[in-house]
């Protein structure tokens, strides 16, 4: 059982930046996002690429963030002012990024198992530090995230999300929080990419795959969970972020565990799949109504 | 004294459409004014009120708001000149967001004269909304919204107030007691407005000055000498 | 009631999968077997060659039980990450990734406990943190080059088809070379992208006597248009992969997925004797195999004999891949 809770919380913890740009794109702005499939890869492969050039770990890591936001910003750019669907545009420009990801990585796979990298000091000393250096990182992106979230932006944002074109009647900059907002849900996500890569020992190229789906799935089944208990609206940004860190962790312990039975993994994958498919007809799209 | 507001020669087409929306509207409208348009269902009084919140342009023709073409304003200075409030919540308020989270996203814009108290100020709109300030706008009642959005739109004087048959999606009272605020609200801050509804009987009691519209073209003027002697009967018979 | 139903069977779900491993072996008595934990990343028939490979000769080489745990991870990473920790949660002996990416992985995971990476390319400096061995797939371009030599001793000039691939630079680099010494020019034409193949084709230089492609995911992708230049040129189009042939290269020497686990298990059978993995040298595929398509052969106006001749004095196996069932490649 200790095994088990080891197992979903180091996994989690790797993703959880991931699950906070997505509670942006998808609970903030209401769009789906798919361009974090693409921006996890290239926050990995900008950092692989980058630390086995020889720059330090710390600015590889924050160009990653850059370029992950540069792609977002993109992403929003490619919307048009909002006459383009930001699914679409998400597709699109996943789809650019796999020939930028390949561009960038000049071959599918760089592997950092000898490559200094901002956990590998910590790692070396014992497992622990290791964990808990990677829980540094990721603790201060979730305070930082969580700060926006409370700050005028962060309700600008979420006005953004409900209704665009009162928020431009009000006066405000529609395009700059539009790119703003996607710039910041990516670079979460590239940040989660780079923080993978770390701890997994390599960029691929494929390593994005169905990282949306398994996001918006997670946020959706911790938002099911948790929302109905929050009555109070100014606690709303807490909860969201508790919700998304419940879901990435129910997500990780049901893998985990049903990985457990010996299941063929054919099967496992269906359940997994199917299990999605229930939390996500359940909750309806904007639980805080229901 | 020059004019607040002028239509010139305005006309408003819809590629789909054989006539124009509006057809060489010509109108002025003094500071203080609160004009009530009249018309048919589909005679364009609300397109109207479109081209001043930037929501339609007119093909040709042009609005002069304070000496200055309307076009000329940024999208930013034009949202602090003009606010609307139309019959559907949705269109006036964040329905997702808090009363107070509504409130703030108005409030930014001139920091320094913040209210002391957003539930005193929600006081003097007959709305108790002063428990409420953490709901949800979207779990209010459509009265409560309606004020809300009334209140939050006079916050800071707009120069000039579109009503879009703003108490058309409520009940006789609760549209009568929104109605009667308005006008209070309006004369006692000094608001320009222009205001669309079917109420005949609203138009003669609130209305300083009345416009009735046509199929686009401007069918009637009624002004504030000409109200005196009319009747809700002969309104009526005069704008429709 | 919808919720409800949800929280039932979320409730049940997670009781399910906390007491699901309770499933530990109640024979005390037995000696315990060796537990072998084979990481499978995506389904492909290579993939399972090299597992059977490596299963049938460490049960036959090994004289002890020994029980296999074989993870198919689906092309999943998440799902791979999973069962690396769960193999390591099992206390599992030793580890057998298949392909670079899993080995990677797992050895940045586990640290204490030996793992034989299959088919897996990675530089000696990867080795020092974990105690990894490695089976290298991949033939160098010299030795195509010099069984090419072999072949058609009297051909002097060879187009070579690439990738802008970071990967096959150097590759090609070794292969001009190895070219050089005996005495046949290689010319070089890189791609981008799969389009650029068919101009590519259209546009050889008269004079070239074969095309040769080697392990290069891209080109490889689309052997089909090379096909065709070559045998409407009557030259031979040569590979470094059995999928390659399959799909229209005339022959190419490559390994036998199977053998590659062999080479594992022998590698798997030294470490579980005493030898620390870390000082194995990195084991290079020897026993390479030809593979054939005797009717792309036939297309570009080969012949076979010439090609049987040579491998069997190479004693490299020859493989006929010519009707088997197509799969993508690795
Ligand atoms: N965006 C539009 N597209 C097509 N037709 C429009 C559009 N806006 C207004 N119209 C047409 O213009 C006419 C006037 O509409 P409107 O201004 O909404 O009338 P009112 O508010 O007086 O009922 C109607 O015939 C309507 O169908
Ligand atoms: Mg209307």
């Amino acid at each position: 059982m200790i095994a088990l809770l080891l197992a979903t919380l180091t996994q989690s913890l790797t993703l959880i930046p991931l699950a906070l740009g997505i509670n942006l794109s998808y609970t903030l702005l209401r769009a789906t996002d798919m361009t974090i499939d693409g921006s996890f890869v290239l926050g990995a492969g900008v950092f692989a690429q980058l630390v086995t050039m020889g720059i330090s770990p710390i600015l590889a890591f924050l160009v990653a963030l850059s370029c992950g936001a540069i792609a977002g910003a993109f992403t929003a750019f490619l919307q048009n002012g909002g006459k383009v669907d930001p699914l679409l545009a998400g597709i699109l420009t996943s789809f650019i990024l796999y020939s930028v990801n390949m561009a960038v990585m000049g071959r599918p796979n760089i592997n950092l198992l000898s490559t200094p990298t901002l956990f590998s000091g910590a790692f070396a000393h014992s497992t622990t530090l290791g964990w808990f250096s990677v829980a540094l990182v990721v603790g201060l992106l979730v305070v930082a995230f969580y700060i926006l979230l409370q700050s005028r932006l962060g309700l600008c944002l979420r006005a953004f999300g409900d209704n665009p074109a009162l928020l431009s009647r009000q006066g405000y900059n529609v395009t700059y929080l539009r790119v703003t907002g996607f710039s910041l849900n990516n670079l979460l996500a590239a940040a989660s990419g780079a923080i993978t890569a770390q701890i997994i020992g390599y960029a691929d190229i494929g390593m994005g795959v169905g990282m949306t789906l398994i996001g918006i799935g997670a946020i959706v089944l911790g938002q099911h969970l948790i929302l109905p208990f929050i009555k109070k609206h100014y606690l709303r940004a807490g909860s969201e972020l508790l919700a998304a860190f419940i879901g990435i962790a129910l997500y990780f312990f049901i893998l985990n565990g049903l990985l457990r039975f010996n299941i063929n993994p054919i099967y496992l994958k269906l359940l997994l799949g199917v299990l999605l498919a229930l939390f996500l007809r359940t909750a309806t799209r904007k639980v805080s109504l229901s | 004294m020059s004019p607040l507001l002028q239509f010139e020669h305005i006309t408003l087409r819809h590629p789909s459409l054989e006539r124009p929306i509006l057809d060489n509207i010509n109108y002025t409208v003094q500071k203080g004014d609160c004009v009530v348009v009249l018309g048919a269902n589909g005679s364009g009084k609300s397109s109207l009120l479109k081209l001043l919140d930037g929501r339609y342009r007119a093909n040709d023709g042009k609005i002069i708001l304070k000496n200055k073409n309307i076009l000329s304003l940024s999208s930013q200075k034009r949202a602090h000149c003009i606010h609307t409030l139309t019959q559907s919540a949705k269109d006036n308020l964040f329905l997702d967001l808090t009363i107070s989270e509504n409130y703030q996203l108005i409030q930014k814009r001139n920091k320094a004269d913040a209210i002391d108290s957003l539930a005193d100020y929600l006081q003097a709109f007959n709305v108790n909304l002063a428990t409420k300030l953490d709901v949800l706008v979207a779990r209010l009642s459509g009265g409560e919204q309606q004020a809300l959005a009334l209140a939050l739109a006079v916050l800071y004087p707009p120069e000039i107030l579109l009503l879009d048959e703003h108490t058309s999606a409520l009940d006789p009272k609760t549209a009568e007691h929104l109605m009667a605020l308005t006008a209070r609200i309006i004369h006692e801050r000094h608001i320009t407005a222009l205001l669309t509804t079917h109420n005949v009987n609203h138009a003669l009691a609130y209305g300083d000055r009345i416009l009735a519209l046509k199929e686009g073209c401007v069918h009637d003027c009624i002004e504030r000498s000409d109200k005196q002697n009319l009747t809700a009967e002969m309104l009526m018979a005069r704008c429709y | 009631m919808k919720r409800i139903f949800t929280y039932l069977s979320l409730i049940s779900l997670l009781l399910l999968t906390a007491c699901g491993n309770k499933q530990t072996t109640a024979n005390n008595n037995a000696p315990k077997p060796i537990q072998i934990g084979i990481i499978i990343p995506i389904e492909h028939p290579a993939m399972d060659e090299i597992t059977r490979g490596f299963e049938e000769t460490l049960t036959a080489d090994l004289k002890q039980p020994i029980e296999f745990q074989v993870m198919r991870a689906q092309g999943d990473v998440n799902l791979q990450r999973s069962m690396i920790l769960q193999l390591q949660n099992k206390g599992i002996d030793l580890y057998a990734p298949i392909a670079t990416q899993p080995t990677e992985m797992t050895a940045a995971m586990i640290h204490d406990r030996p793992i034989v990476g299959l088919a897996a390319l990675l530089p000696e400096s990867t080795r020092a943190k974990s105690q990894l061995a490695l089976v290298d797939d991949e033939i160098t371009p010299t030795q195509i080059i010099q069984f090419i030599h072999a072949i058609y001793p009297t051909k002097t000039q060879l187009t070579l088809v690439y990738s802008n691939n970071d990967k096959m630079a150097p590759q090609v680099e070794e292969a001009i070379a190895a070219g050089k010494t005996v005495g046949i020019q290689v010319d070089k034409r890189m791609i981008t992208a799969l389009p650029d193949l068919y101009s590519i084709a259209q546009s050889l230089s008269p004079q070239t006597q074969g095309i040769l492609v080697l392990k290069d995911v891209l080109v490889v992708s689309g052997i089909a248009t090379l096909s065709q230049t070559a045998s409407q040129k009557h030259i031979p189009l040569i590979s470094a992969d059995d999928g390659s042939v399959q799909n229209g290269s005339g022959f190419a020497l490559g390994v036998k997925e199977y053998q590659i686990g062999v080479e594992g298990a022998k590698v798997a059978e030294q470490i579980l004797q005493g030898t620390p993995a870390a000082t194995i040298p990195t084991v290079k595929m020897t026993k390479l195999s030809v593979f054939i398509n005797t009717k792309a052969l036939t297309a570009q106006g080969q012949d076979l004999a010439a090609i049987e001749k040579e491998a069997a004095k190479d004693n490299y196996a020859i493989v006929d891949v010519t009707n088997q069932p197509v799969g993508d490649l690795k």
